[in-house]
C-alpha cells in the first residue's frame, strides 16, 4: 500500500492528514502544527493536486480543506469527489465565506476561517478517533 | 499556535515544484535525512514564502519549467538578487531531483532514507495509478468515449 511516507504504515495515532488549501502560508502553517501533533502531512496547493493525489494511491485518513480554491473542483467539488470514490476518508472543511448547504452533506467537520489552529487539531483527533472506535487522545 | 518564525533547528529547504507527486516525494525524502521542508507549489508562492520576515530558508530545491509568474531560472535570479547567502538547486528531470535530493542528503549527519532511485520509482508508480484511474474515471463517466 502506498502511503505518504516512504516508511512503514504510520500508526493509527499517526493518521495520514491531507491539507488543502491554496494559500501557502496559511497551509505551512497548518502543516506545521499538524506535523507537530504527529501527523503524517501531505499538502496539496489546490482541489486538482488534491485529486490527483488520491487518484494516485497516497493513503489518506482525514482530508482537512478549504472551499474557495483556483483550478477545476473547489473544495465543496473535492468533498463530493471523495465521497464518491473514498468514502472512509473523513473531511473537515475551513472557509471563510458561508458555503453552500449541500456541503455540509459532505464533510464531517465545518470551521469558519479564521479559525484556532488548536481547535481544528482537536477536531481531527477527535474525528479520527472515533473513526476508529480509539478514546480521543487527551 | 505553530510559529513560521521557528529558525531553530536543522536547516530549510523550500522545495519549489508544480508536479504534486514529485514535490511530495522530494519533500519526504529530505525530510526523511532531517530537514525541515516547505513546499512551494510554483516560483509565486516560494517568493510568498521568502519574502514573509519570519521565515528563514537555507537551500531553494527547485523544479525548472513551472506554470506562474516565473519559472525556475527566473527564482533562482530573484533569489540572487535579493536574498544572497541561499543556495539553490536547480532539477529539470526527475531523476536530476532524486538524484540532487541524495546529494542534499549526503551532507546532513543522518542516512538517506533510501536510494535515489527508490525517488524516481516511488514517483512513477503514483503517476501511473492516478493516469489510470484518471481514465477508468473518464470511461465511467461518458461510455464508450476515448
Amino acid at each position: 500500500m502506498i502511503t505518504a511516507s516512504p516508511a512503514d504504515e504510520p500508526a493509527a495515532k499517526q493518521a495520514v492528514v491531507l491539507v488543502v488549501e491554496d494559500e501557502v502560508l496559511v497551509r505551512l502553517m497548518l502543516a506545521d502544527e499538524l506535523r507537530e501533533h504527529g501527523y503524517v502531512v501531505v499538502e496539496a496547493a489546490s482541489g486538482d493536486e488534491a485529486v490527483n493525489l488520491l487518484r494516485g494511491g497516497v493513503h489518506v485518513g482525514l482530508v482537512v480543506t478549504d472551499v474557495r480554491m483556483p483550478g477545476n473542483i473547489d473544495g465543496v467539488g473535492l468533498a463530493r469527489f471523495i465521497r464518491g470514490e473514498h468514502p472512509d476518508i473523513k473531511i473537515i472543511m475551513v472557509s471563510g465565506h458561508m458555503t453552500s448547504p449541500e456541503a455540509v452533506n459532505f464533510v464531517d467537520g465545518f470551521l469558519s476561517k479564521p479559525y484556532d489552529l488548536k481547535l481544528l487539531v482537536r477536531n481531527i483527533e477527535l474525528i479520527l478517533a472515533r473513526s476508529s472506535g480509539m478514546d480521543p487522545v487527551e | 499556535m505553530s510559529s513560521l518564525a521557528d529558525n531553530s533547528g536543522p536547516e530549510t529547504v523550500l522545495v519549489v515544484e508544480d508536479e504534486v507527486f514529485v514535490r511530495m516525494v522530494i519533500s519526504d525524502y529530505l525530510r526523511g535525512c532531517g530537514y525541515k521542508v516547505i513546499e512551494a507549489a510554483d516560483a509565486d508562492e516560494a517568493l510568498m514564502v521568502l519574502q514573509h520576515d519570519g521565515i528563514q530558508i537555507h537551500v531553494v530545491f527547485s523544479d525548472v519549467e513551472m506554470p506562474g509568474s516565473m519559472d525556475g531560472f527566473g527564482l533562482a535570479k530573484w533569489i540572487r538578487a535579493n536574498r544572497l547567502g541561499i543556495d539553490i538547486i536547480l532539477a529539470g528531470t526527475v531523476p536530476g531531483a532524486a538524484s540532487a535530493a541524495e546529494k542534499l542528503c549526503e551532507a546532513t549527519h543522518l542516512p538517506k532514507p533510501y536510494e535515489s532511485q527508490a525517488v524516481v520509482e516511488r514517483i512513477g508508480w503514483l503517476k501511473a495509478l492516478r493516469s489510470s484511474r484518471f481514465e477508468r474515471s473518464e470511461t465511467a463517466v461518458e461510455p464508450g468515449a476515448k
